[in-house]
C-alpha cells in the first residue's frame, strides 16, 4: 500500500505546473515520488535533473524539514502525510575561472574536424572541450618575436590559442637565428612580425594572428593591450618592461614576465588584481644604463630562450585555463649550468608606486627618461664614413675599443686599444685627455657610456663612433668579419 | 573591457521586467560592498505580474560557500531560503528574484551562473570594483537553460 505525499512546488518552478503550489502523488520512497511528479509535469524534468536523470546538484529536497542527504538520500521512505519540498540551493558567482574571468567560452564551439588536432588535450581532465574552448576563446597578446616570443607564440598557436598579438617592429638579422626559432636564413632582411604571422599561420590556421609593426608607447599601450586577455612579455630591455607592467597594471591583466642572459633566465607572473606583486615590487628602480647588458651586448646561449619561452607560455595557457598555480609572487630562477630552478618569494609591496594605487589614480610616462637613457644624439657621435675620411686625411685619433678580448679577438679595427668597459674606471689613466678618442663598440651602446663617462672626467675630446664595429664593417671595411 | 563584453555577449530581452525601489537598490549596493572582496548573495521579495516582477522588498542571505572561494563563488544555505520563502508568503509575498555581487567582474551571469540558474527568477548581478558598486544588471534564465538574457531594470523612488 502506497502512501499519499504532499510536493510543495517552488514559486520559480510553478509555471511548469500550470500555476500549481502541490502536486499530491502516491509512493513508496522519495525517488517514487519524485519520478511520478516528473512524469505527470514533464517541462520540469530539464530544472530538476540532468541529462542522465540524476538530479541536478543545486537542487535539495527535504522531507517534512529534514535534507533527504541527512536521511536515506533518495531511498528515503515516505508515510502517508509526509511533504516533500524542492528547494533551490540558489548558487552562482562572477568567474568560470580563478584568474581571468573576461574569456566567454560560450559562444565558440570546438569543430569535429577540430577535435583531431586538438585530441591529446581533450582526454586531459584539467582541459578537456571546455578548456580547449576557453583557449580558442582566448587572446594573446606577445610583446617581442624574439628570442622568447618564437617559441611561446608557436607553442601558443599550436595549443589552440585563439588569437595572437605580435608586436615588434624589427627586421630579421642574421645573429637572431641561433635561437629565434621562427625564422630561417631566407628570411633574413623581412619583417619580423609578417614572418612570424606567416610561420604561425602554418602551424594553425585556425589561430587568428594580429600584427602590431611600430614600437610600444606610452601612446600605444593601452589601446592594444585591452583586447587582450593575457600579456607575456618577450622584451629586451627596461623601457618597455616598466611601460608592459604599469599598462597592465591599469588594466588588470595579467603580465607573464621572464628575461634571459647568457646561462640564467627568470620568469615569474605578475598579477596584482589576483592578489600578486607588480613588476616595480620586484624592481622599484630601473638599474643604472649599462650596469645591465642586454643579449646584444652580453650575449646568450640560444637554447635558453626556449626553455624559457615555454615556461611563459605554460603560465599564459594555465592563466587562460584557470588551473595550476601559476607563478604569481614567485620568482623562478633557471640557470642552465647547473641545470637548477630556484624559487624566490616576492611580495607585494604596500607601498609600490604602481600597484598600490587605483587604476585611474596611475598615469603612463615617458619611460626611456625614466630608465636614464640618453638620446644619441647628447653624446658626440662619428659616423663610419666620417671617422675614415679624418684618419685617410691623416687626423691623429686614438681609437678605442670596450668590448670584451673574446670580441676583439672575433673583429677589430686596426690601430686601436682594447680596454672592456668594465675595466674603463680602473684603467682611465692609460688614456691622455690631450687627445683624440672614439670610442666604439660592437654596435654604439656600450661605447656610448664610455664616451659619457670620460666626458664627465674631462675628456673634452671623445666621440662615439655610431653603429659601432658592425657599421664599419658594412660601411667602411666590408672585409672585417661581422658577428 | 567587463561592461562593453556584457553587452556585446548576450542579446537583450525587452518582453520581461524587474522593478525595484532606490531603497532595494542601495541597500543591494551597500551589501555588495560590506562583503567585499567576497560575494554577497540575497533575495529580492515581491509579486509577479505576467512579465513584469515587482520586488518590494530585499533579503540579505549569508553566503555559506567555503570560504577561500567566495570571492568568486556564492551559495545560499536551502534552510534559510526556505525560511525566508515561507516567511514571505506568510505576507502574501513571494520570491521574485536573486541578487549577487561580481568582485572585478563583469555584472554578466558567469557560465557558473547559468548552470546553477533556476527559472523563473529575475538575477541581479552587480558589478563591485575596489568595495564600489560600477554596474548593476537584471537578467532572466532562458527555458532551456542556455543562458541568461538581460531583462529591463527598473528603479523607482
Amino acid at each position: 500500500m502506497r502512501s499519499l505525499v504532499k510536493i510543495m512546488i517552488p514559486t520559480a518552478l510553478r509555471q511548469y505546473t500550470d500555476a500549481k503550489s502541490h502536486i499530491d502523488v502516491s509512493a513508496d520512497t522519495v525517488s517514487q515520488a519524485l519520478s511520478k511528479l516528473l512524469d505527470e509535469n514533464t517541462k520540469l524534468a530539464t530544472h530538476i535533473v540532468d541529462e542522465s536523470g540524476k538530479l541536478r546538484n543545486f537542487v535539495n529536497i527535504f522531507l517534512n524539514s529534514e535534507d533527504i542527504r541527512h536521511l536515506d538520500g533518495e531511498k528515503t521512505k515516505v508515510k502517508d502525510g509526509d511533504t516533500i519540498r524542492i528547494v533551490p540551493a540558489i548558487a552562482g558567482g562572477s568567474s568560470d575561472n580563478k584568474y581571468i574571468s573576461d574569456i566567454d567560452d560560450r559562444k565558440v564551439a570546438i569543430s569535429p574536424r577540430e577535435y583531431r588536432r586538438y585530441g591529446r588535450h581533450l582526454i586531459i581532465p584539467e582541459v578537456g572541450m571546455e578548456g580547449q574552448r576557453r583557449l580558442k576563446s582566448s587572446k594573446v597578446l606577445i610583446i617581442g618575436t624574439g628570442g622568447l616570443g618564437s617559441p611561446s607564440s608557436l607553442y601558443l598557436a599550436a595549443a589552440g590559442v585563439g588569437t595572437l598579438g605580435l608586436i615588434d617592429f624589427d627586421v630579421i638579422d642574421e645573429t637572431n637565428l641561433h635561437r629565434q626559432i621562427l625564422y630561417t636564413e631566407k628570411d633574413i632582411g623581412r619583417s619580423k612580425v609578417q614572418t612570424a604571422k606567416d610561420r604561425l599561420q602554418l602551424a594553425n590556421p585556425n589561430t587568428v594572428i594580429k600584427t602590431f609593426e611600430e614600437p610600444l608607447n606610452s601612446g600605444n599601450a593601452l589601446e592594444i593591450f585591452k583586447g587582450y586577455d593575457v600579456i607575456v612579455d618577450g622584451t629586451d630591455n627596461f623601457p618597455t618592461r616598466y611601460l608592459t607592467n604599469d599598462a597592465c597594471v591599469i588594466l588588470g591583466k595579467p603580465n607573464v614576465y621572464a628575461s634571459i642572459f647568457r646561462f640564467e633566465g627568470q620568469a615569474m607572473v605578475f598579477y596584482p588584481k589576483a592578489g600578486g606583486p607588480c613588476y616595480r615590487c620586484l624592481y622599484p628602480k630601473p638599474p643604472p644604463p649599462g650596469l645591465v647588458p642586454s643579449c646584444a651586448e652580453g650575449g646568450v646561449l640560444g637554447l635558453l630562450p626556449g626553455l624559457v619561452g615555454l615556461i611563459q607560455a605554460t603560465e599564459a595557457v594555465k592563466l587562460i585555463l584557470g588551473r595550476g598555480d601559476p607563478l604569481i609572487g614567485r620568482l623562478l630562477v633557471y640557470d642552465a649550468l647547473s641545470m637548477t630552478f630556484d624559487e624566490l618569494k616576492i611580495r607585494k609591496n604596500p607601498n609600490c608606486p604602481v600597484c598600490s594605487q587605483s587604476p585611474e589614480a596611475i598615469k603612463l610616462i615617458d619611460y626611456e627618461a625614466f630608465c636614464g637613457i640618453t638620446k644619441e644624439a647628447d653624446v658626440a657621435s662619428v659616423m663610419p664614413v666620417e671617422l675614415s675620411q679624418e684618419l685617410k686625411e691623416g687626423r691623429k685619433v686614438r681609437l678605442l675599443d670596450v668590448r670584451e678580448p673574446h670580441e676583439w679577438d672575433i673583429v677589430h679595427i686596426e690601430g686601436s686599444k682594447l680596454i672592456p668597459l668594465r675595466d674603463l674606471p680602473d684603467r682611465v689613466n692609460e688614456l691622455d685627455s690631450a687627445d683624440e678618442i672614439v670610442v666604439y663598440c660592437h654596435t654604439g651602446g656600450r661605447s656610448a657610456r664610455a664616451t659619457d663617462f670620460l666626458r664627465g672626467l674631462g675628456y673634452k675630446k671623445v666621440r662615439n663612433l655610431e653603429g659601432g664595429v658592425e657599421a664599419w664593417a658594412v660601411e667602411v671595411d666590408p672585409s672585417l668579419p661581422r658577428y | 573591457m567587463g561592461a562593453d563584453s556584457a553587452r556585446s555577449g548576450t542579446d537583450f530581452n525587452p518582453t520581461t521586467e524587474l522593478n525595484i525601489s532606490e531603497d532595494i537598490l542601495v541597500d543591494m549596493h551597500a551589501h555588495a560592498s560590506s562583503t567585499y572582496p567576497e560575494e554577497c548573495c540575497g533575495l529580492l521579495l515581491g509579486k509577479v505580474r505576467g512579465p513584469t516582477k515587482t520586488a518590494t522588498e530585499s533579503r540579505r542571505m549569508g553566503n555559506v560557500f567555503v570560504k577561500e572561494e567566495r570571492y568568486h563563488r556564492y551559495t545560499i544555505d536551502p534552510k534559510e531560503f526556505l525560511n525566508a520563502e515561507s516567511d514571505a508568503e506568510a505576507r502574501g509575498l513571494e520570491v521574485v528574484g536573486i541578487y549577487h555581487s561580481h568582485p572585478n567582474a563583469p555584472a554578466k551571469p558567469s557560465r557558473f551562473d547559468t548552470d546553477y540558474g533556476w527559472p523563473t527568477l529575475s538575477y541581479v548581478v552587480i558589478e563591485e570594483r575596489d568595495a564600489r558598486p560600477v554596474e548593476t544588471n537584471s537578467w532572466i534564465l532562458k527555458d532551456d537553460r542556455s543562458e541568461f538574457v538581460q531583462e529591463k531594470l527598473a528603479i523607482s523612488k
